[in-house]
């Protein structure tokens, strides 16, 4: 079943029709599922964070809520509050991750190394605020465009350009600046 | 435009390792997708919460209006609103029916209705002259219902008749109680009422004798009504005392004082008015004039009488006549014959 229109995917889905309920979750999860994947940097907290944001949209409709458009920032913001959540939920980072970021003695294979690096990102990422954290990997990770951003952070744009203007600077502090 | 080219090169490469992911393993995806399909059937909502709301739900509608919800039962409550429910029939029904009787004509079965009411509404008045207004008013109305009733070519019931005199008679005794500052337009009031009456009734249009006799004796009593209160007016406290010594002579004799009309309705040829015996106390009579006010027999001590008197009894003694109030315009049925003879000593005009 290929419905052309997301309003009409979500009225069908507001019927709880499973072949519009199948369509909406193939046409979204995969990506949820690596958006949280990403920052989470956990296959297994990423199945989480996708089932939990989906049963979250399933609960809306069922009380009548749920998005009435946007149903992709719908999705994402909600995966995020999830992963938010997830971090506070768990052990919080040293103050000051320069020796966490660094591992001198690490594989210097590239495998390894890129698994290294990709280790300091997610957690330099993590250090950042939720807001910033969220226009970084919407930004430079998925590849959405600005306005796309502003509307899943329901925000106007100039807010968003700020926090992706805080945000890269504080990833240039944590990233190059600690690696010089 | 590639957002990464607004980053430094280096941060650029950086944040692109994250792009590189695991791919995800499709049995975990697999199982997540049909978890989802099990838990949106599953909580998918039904038509209808139960098959009885969905039968009968349109009762639960009208019928909860009605409803109060109570824990308890309580007896009071019942009892209090049956109390106001018949209260409300009671004073509600009755207001409408007094309200639709305030139109009835005598042969109407709303018509002791509308009499009633204007007795109770007399009855809680207290000012005066608002008393005065309203018994002019119903005057009025009983001059309308004779009115009308002549014109039908109907017969006037004696009960009519007679109230209407004692509506007229009311109004000048209201009007003679007044203070004296307001004693002399309240008799112009009731003069003027009188002479207005007077003129509808020589307009009505009748065809039946009888109906042409009952105006006529309907046209002389407020003839005399209008010349009692302009006699009323010359000198109030001669009308006072005229209707005292009436009130004494129906406190006195109430069986043989109650005025009233000759009824129309016996229809004899004969007017009651000018013909017959007329009564000691009556004091109507044709005698030189239609007017037994001034042509009657004068009482004496008050000055009052004809002057030249035509009667057959030349010397009334006081203990015959001397204290009957001959002026006022009240006449005993089947009498109204002629009229006591003056005296010819009055010294009234």
């Amino acid at each position: 079943m290929k419905l052309c229109s997301e309003q009409e995917l979500l009225r069908l889905a507001r019927l709880f029709d499973q072949a519009a309920l199948a369509e909406l979750y193939d046409r979204y999860n995969n990506g949820i599922y690596y958006y949280a994947l990403r920052l989470l940097g956990d296959q297994g907290m990423a199945e989480e964070c996708s089932a939990e944001t989906f049963s979250h949209l399933l609960r809306a409709l069922r009380n009548g809520g749920g998005p009435t458009d946007n149903l992709k920032a719908y999705l994402y913001r909600s995966a995020h509050n999830w992963i938010t959540d997830y971090y506070r939920r768990t052990a919080p980072l040293p103050l000051d991750p320069d020796v966490d970021l660094l591992e001198p003695n690490s594989d210097p294979g590239d495998l390894a190394e890129q698994n290294i690096i990709q280790e300091q990102v997610r957690i330099a990422i993590r250090l950042l605020t939720p807001e910033q954290r969220q226009v970084v990997i919407l930004r430079f990770i998925e590849g959405w465009e600005l306005d796309e951003i502003a509307i899943s952070l329901q925000k106007p744009i100039g807010a968003i350009k700020a926090l992706q203007h805080r945000a890269v600077a504080a990833l240039q502090k944590l990233l190059l600046e600690k690696m010089d | 435009m590639n957002p990464n080219s607004e980053l430094d090169p280096q941060l650029a490469s950086q944040l692109k390792t994250l792009r590189r992911a695991i791919p995800r393993d499709p049995q975990l995806a697999s199982r997540a997708r049909e978890s989802f399909l099990a838990e949106a059937a599953q909580i998918a909502p039904r038509v209808s919460i139960s098959p009885r709301n969905r039968l009968d739900g349109w009762k639960e509608t009208f019928t909860s209006f009605w409803k109060i919800t109570r824990r308890e039962k309580n007896p009071m409550f019942n009892i209090t609103m049956a109390v106001l429910i018949v209260l409300g029939v009671i004073f509600g029904g009755g207001a409408t029916t007094v309200a639709a009787a305030q139109t009835a004509l005598p042969e109407q079965a709303l018509y002791p209705i509308k009499i009633w009411s204007e007795d109770i509404r007399l009855g809680w008045e207290i000012d005066p002259q608002a008393k005065l207004d309203l018994e002019l008013q119903f005057t009025a109305r009983r001059a309308e219902e004779i009115g009308a009733m002549l014109v039908a070519g109907g017969p006037v019931s004696e009960p009519v008749l007679t109230r209407f005199e004692n509506q007229q008679r009311q109004t000048l005794e209201y009007a003679a109680g007044m203070s004296d500052e307001l004693v002399l337009p309240a008799l112009e009031q009731v003069r003027n009422q009188a002479r207005q009456q007077e003129q509808l009734m020589m307009q009505l249009q009748v065809a039946e004798p009888v109906a042409a006799q009952i105006r006529a004796r309907i046209q002389i009593m407020m003839q005399a009504q209008a010349q009692t209160a302009q006699q009323g007016i010359d000198d109030p406290l001669w009308l006072r005392e005229q209707l005292r010594l009436h009130e004494r002579i129906h406190l006195a004799t109430p069986t043989t004082t109650e005025p009233s009309l000759p009824t129309a309705t016996s229809a004899t040829g004969n007017n009651p008015w000018t013909t017959g015996t007329p009564t000691p106390l009556s004091g109507y009579g044709p005698g030189e004039s239609q007017n037994p006010w001034t042509e009657g027999t004068p009482t004496p001590g008050s000055g009052y009488g004809p002057g030249t008197g035509t009667g057959n009894n030349p010397n009334p003694s006081p203990g015959s006549n001397s204290e009957v109030p001959e002026k006022l315009p009240s006449v005993q049925p089947g009498n109204g014959g002629g009229g006591q003879p003056g005296n010819g000593n009055g010294n009234r005009p």
